[in-house]
């Protein structure tokens, strides 16, 4: 089976060679008990782009471990995924990436 | 009785009963009394606008930047479902909803909020609710109503 196109196989991290380390924010995705686990991998797969495979390993980590790192990219765009997933109704900060 | 299925064109159908479809109807002009008095005091509106930035400072810019934009995407969910819901046709005892590709996102949006809103006033904290559902609980109907959309979104993710 073929995945559909610009599908991506491992979460969204801009590399420090990139960009300086200290420029990265980390976008967090918070459990809460009335969202659907289906819907919030819904989100991940249409928000970033994301494979079925990985949109349920992140969204099985917010539930099991409480939150995940869902991307790690530049302010602005951490401001723009954070916006859009409390859009869709996701609890969602945004944390400087540390080290 | 509730039913969703993808038609060939694209659009998704829902299936039900009229008095449940009756109970949707009301839906919208509550979600709109909630986004109408936007408290930051008050949990739900906490739970629909949550917080972007531990920092305050960082937090009040960006709310400065943002605007309005998430509440006019609230808003325009709200009318996504309400114009849907006028929109119905019947056949043989059942209301026959259909929702156009476009509006997909913003119907599911809309259902989602509204599980939100009533998952926060009914103190939800984990999964135990439906388990322990009691009938005789004085908020038994937005329970059931939480449940009953629950079951609507999940049955428009798997259509």
């Amino acid at each position: 089976m073929s995945k559909a196109p610009g599908t991506l196989e491992k979460p969204e991290v801009v590399e420090s060679t990139e960009t300086a380390p200290d420029r990265l924010w980390n976008v967090i995705v918070w459990n809460d008990p009335i969202n659907l686990m289906s819907y919030v991998t819904f989100v991940f797969q249409k928000l970033f782009g994301y494979s079925l495979k990985v949109a349920t390993r992140l969204m099985l980590e917010v539930h099991q471990e409480g939150r995940s790192i869902v991307a790690t990219v530049e302010r602005e765009k951490a401001e723009y995924y954070v916006g859009r997933l409390h859009g869709y109704g996701l609890q969602s900060t945004m944390e400087k990436q540390v080290g | 009785m509730l039913r969703v299925h993808r038609l060939k064109n694209g659009d998704m159908r829902v299936t039900l009963d009229p008095k449940l479809a009756a109970i949707l109807r009301e839906l919208p002009g509550r979600l709109r009394r909630v986004l109408a008095r936007p408290d930051v005091t008050d949990r739900v509106t906490r739970r629909l606008f949550p917080k972007a930035y531990r920092d305050e400072e960082m937090e009040a810019e960006y709310r400065k930047l943002l605007g309005d934009d998430l509440l006019k995407r609230k808003l325009d969910s709200v009318q996504a479902f309400e114009h849907t819901l006028k929109n119905w046709n019947a056949s043989r005892g059942k209301i026959h909803l259909n929702i156009g590709p476009a509006d997909f996102e913003l119907w599911l949006g809309f259902v989602n909020d509204m599980r939100l809103v009533l998952g926060t006033e009914l103190d939800i904290e984990d999964d135990s609710w439906e388990r322990d559902f009691d009938p005789s609980h004085p908020q038994a109907e937005d329970m059931a109503l939480l449940h009953c959309l629950g079951w609507l979104e999940e049955s428009l993710l798997q259509a």
